[in-house]
């Protein structure tokens, strides 16, 4: 069975997006954009063209361009494009047929059925044209639904209790505003209203207006007999009211707009949001009357309506939000993306159809991180939490003592650095490990959660191939509450426990370096005068001393005060070690003065003395 | 000897393409047998698709950035030009100073691949022109360029701004 495509069909824009691994993706057009224009034409050697490239040459050639064939939806229009009549359906079918390849083109397989979607008031006549619309495009139509709908499913509303939901859609050309009911899964459309000749272009007509005016003010030149000006004034129109919505201010900025007898002239005028809201707050208005009389029609009053859907790359403006807000008492719904929720729930729709979303795989995540304690008491994690399971993840520890022969797993779960602040989920023990300096046994630790959950957590001595495993079911048993109080602790606590983990591994840096000290004195012995040994030994004693208080910049000092003491006796005995490496150690030696900066001293003091 | 094993081996698939397919094609079954098994067959198609995507969407990420942030510099020099135009009956070392500049960006957008479309006069094509205005010229033949509003460029088969153009006729 192939995919189930979900179209928005709209009256200036188009848009497709599908079910994949259980997510809506929307699909970008073969020119990469994630909405098609719903424009149709015929050039003059009978090709057609859909989208952008249709909208482009749309000046040239208006008699074989189509636009917002939506609006004939349903009805007995015709189009005659070179002696052949074409129905609103057969245009509207090569939209869905450019969508349909762009959705093949991303799958890479036949796309042969579609949920597509439909205005709200579209009566039964024009749901069957949009229906015979798909048929003609080589689509099975399994559905069509009410726009609102859609959005309202995008936005996962159908799995919460019932609920009274407003979608507010306002896009390039169209405005419609939807009471919904939404209850058992079962929508409802209460009320519709709209005004099928308003949406964002009115908004940047009233920006290109201004701008001409303040251009004639200070100038008294009139760009609106300009062509060229024109078409310089719609663009920076455009991008000024999207950036209002994301600024306070912007700046429009047209050098060489036009010229006079004086010379050159340019437009550079600030807009501020304020004013932009006081040039379109009638067009704010005219959008807010339809919405109040769909309420009055569902017989419902502000205060019932549970939720606010936005919908359209209009309904970005700030002012129309504010209007909504104010008069809904309530802030809307934001965070997909209001061009594409349409397609986005048609798509779930068809997801839900095709059986994709109900009995879908629900892939849990671990809520919190799982790890063991090591040396010192530190939680060291293995699996981060939200990790998608099933997950299986090693790691190889080792022993921390010298002929350990038994290591203790302690299975932990939480955020904190420390173990003994996270929760305990289980212990066991791996015997047998064959007597060994420290840290030359190998053991891997293996953490194994399942789909349900269950986490198997085994150590494995990768010398003996001897295994231990525990299996741990209660790791789910933490209730929401208890994981977010874990997770907010981690964060309360983070500096401190970061802090302290650090102290740790100070401690457990000056144990090591102690050990390896003494253990390579011991293997070099006779190599090593006593005026070698002697320093070290000295600062050994000295670590030691300090290691029993609880000060670890003082353990960190004296640990690397033992290092430097400690190389320096290395260096030595792997001179010794070479014949040769006399060559080598007076190669070395200009290298070392360069690391100890002298070299680079003297220089200083030179450009100094200049 | 290996060679000769490998061609023969590709001439086998090129003659019997379907065998081929048939051996690697999973036995998918029946949902109503067994829905775990159809879903995950499902979900790894899915996920291999993804995969495939993720490939695609990564390499096309270079040229995204690359396109987006050459059209953020467009205006500016669509400016240059302007301010050159204005300045067409000058012939002052400011003005061959500025003409230079213009050139210098010519130059830097060619090292990067950027070339500049639209022609007063070529056959107009939507492909790589945007229609903005259209005029009657006898002395032009149909559908050809009156003049160029604003210049496209494009990167390879890339358009990253269509020619601003009007069309006569």
């Amino acid at each position: 069975m192939g995919k189930i495509i979900g179209i928005d069909l709209g009256t200036t824009n188009s848009c497709v997006a599908i079910m994949e691994g259980g997510e809506p993706v929307v699909i970008a057009n073969a020119e990469g954009a994630r909405t098609t224009p719903s424009v149709v034409a015929f050039s003059k050697s009978g090709e057609r063209m859909v989208g952008q490239v249709a909208k482009r040459q749309a000046i040239t050639n208006p008699d074989r361009t189509i636009i917002s064939i939506k609006r004939d939806m349903g009805t007995d229009r015709k189009i005659n494009i070179d002696g052949k009549d074409y129905t609103p359906e057969m245009i509207s079918s090569m939209i869905l047929q450019k969508l349909k390849a762009d959705a093949e083109a991303y799958l890479g397989e036949k796309v042969t059925q579609a949920v597509i979607t439909v205005p709200a008031y579209f009566s039964d006549a024009q749901r069957q044209a949009t229906k015979n619309a798909g048929t003609i495009a080589g689509l099975e139509v399994l559905r069509i639904i009410n726009e609102p709908t859609a959005a309202a499913l995008a936005y996962g509303v159908d799995k919460e209790q019932a609920q009274k939901i407003m979608v507010y859609d306002l896009g390039g050309g169209t405005f419609d505003v939807s009471i919904l009911d939404i209850g058992d899964g079962v929508f409802e459309v209460m009320a519709t209203n709209g005004n099928t000749r308003l949406g964002g272009d009115d908004f940047d007509d009233r920006i290109m207006k201004y701008l001409i005016d303040e251009f004639k003010k200070s100038t008294g030149i009139n760009l609106a007999n300009d062509k060229m000006a024109m078409q310089r004034l719609k663009e920076a129109a455009e991008k000024a009211k999207i950036e209002l919505s994301g600024m306070t201010t912007t700046n429009i900025n047209l050098p060489f707009i036009t010229a006079d007898a004086e010379g050159p002239k340019h437009l550079d005028v600030t807009l501020s949001r304020a004013k932009f809201n006081e040039l379109t707050a009638d067009l704010v208005e005219a959008t807010m009357v339809p919405t109040k009389k769909a309420m009055n029609d569902a017989g419902l009053t502000p205060e019932k309506i549970d939720k606010v859907i936005l919908v359209g790359g209009s309904s970005r403006i700030p002012a129309v939000q504010e209007a909504l807000k104010s008069f809904i008492n309530k802030e809307p719904h934001k965070g997909i993306n209001p061009d594409e929720c349409v397609a986005v729930g048609a798509a779930i729709q068809g997801g839900i159809l095709g059986g994709d979303v109900t009995g879908l795989v629900l892939l849990d995540v671990t809520p919190l991180s799982l790890g063991v304690e090591t040396y010192g008491g530190i939680a060291t994690k293995l699996i981060e939490r939200n990790t998608t399971i099933p997950v299986k993840k090693s790691q190889i520890f080792t022993t921390a003592a010298d002929n350990q022969t038994s290591v203790e797993v302690h299975v932990i779960q939480g955020e904190r650095e420390m173990a003994a602040d996270n929760k305990t989920l289980g212990r066991f023990h791996l015997d047998g490990i064959p007597a060994a300096p420290k840290q030359v046994p190998q053991i891997e630790v293996t953490f194994d959660i399942d789909a349900n959950g269950i986490v198997n957590v085994s150590a494995k001595d990768l010398g003996t191939g001897k295994e231990q495993k525990i299996t741990i079911t209660a790791s789910s048993n933490m209730s929401k509450d208890d994981i977010d109080k874990a997770v907010a602790d981690a964060e309360k606590f983070s500096a401190e426990d970061k802090k302290r983990r650090e102290g740790v591994e100070i401690r457990n840096n000056a144990e090591q370096l102690i050990y390896q000290s003494e253990k390579s004195m011991n293997e070099m012995g006779d190599k090593l005068t006593d005026a070698d040994k002697a320093p070290i030994t000295e600062q050994i004693e000295k670590l030691k001393e300090t290691l029993k208080g609880n000060d670890s910049t003082a353990i960190k000092a004296d640990t690397e005060e033992l290092q430097k003491r400690f190389y320096k006796i290395a260096e030595k005995i792997y001179a010794q070690q070479q014949p040769q490496g006399n060559v080598a150690q007076d190669q070395g030696e200009p290298q070392q003065q360069n690391a100890d900066g002298n070299v680079t001293v003297d220089d200083y003091k030179v450009d100094d003395n200049d | 000897m290996k060679k000769e094993k490998n061609d023969s081996t590709e001439k086998e698939l090129q003659e019997n393409p379907e065998k081929c397919t048939e051996e690697v094609t999973p036995e998918i079954p029946k949902p109503e047998e067994n829905p775990w098994q159809n879903q995950f067959i499902r979900l790894a198609a899915d996920f291999e698709n993804y995969k495939k995507h993720a490939k695609t969407e990564k390499d096309a990420c270079y040229i995204n950035a690359k396109v987006d942030a050459v059209a953020t510099l467009l205006p500016i020099i669509d400016n240059l030009e302007r301010a050159l135009a204005a300045a067409a009956a000058d012939d002052s070392p400011l003005k061959q100073g500025v003409e230079m500049i213009l050139q210098q960006t010519t130059q830097a957008f060619e090292t990067l691949g950027v070339t500049a479309v639209g022609q007063e006069g070529e056959p107009f094509d939507p492909e790589i022109h945007n229609a903005v205005l259209h005029c009657e010229d006898e002395t032009l033949e149909a559908n050809v360029i009156a003049q160029v509003l604003q210049k496209g460029y494009r990167l390879g088969d890339r358009m990253i701004r269509h020619a601003m153009v009007k069309v006569a006729n």
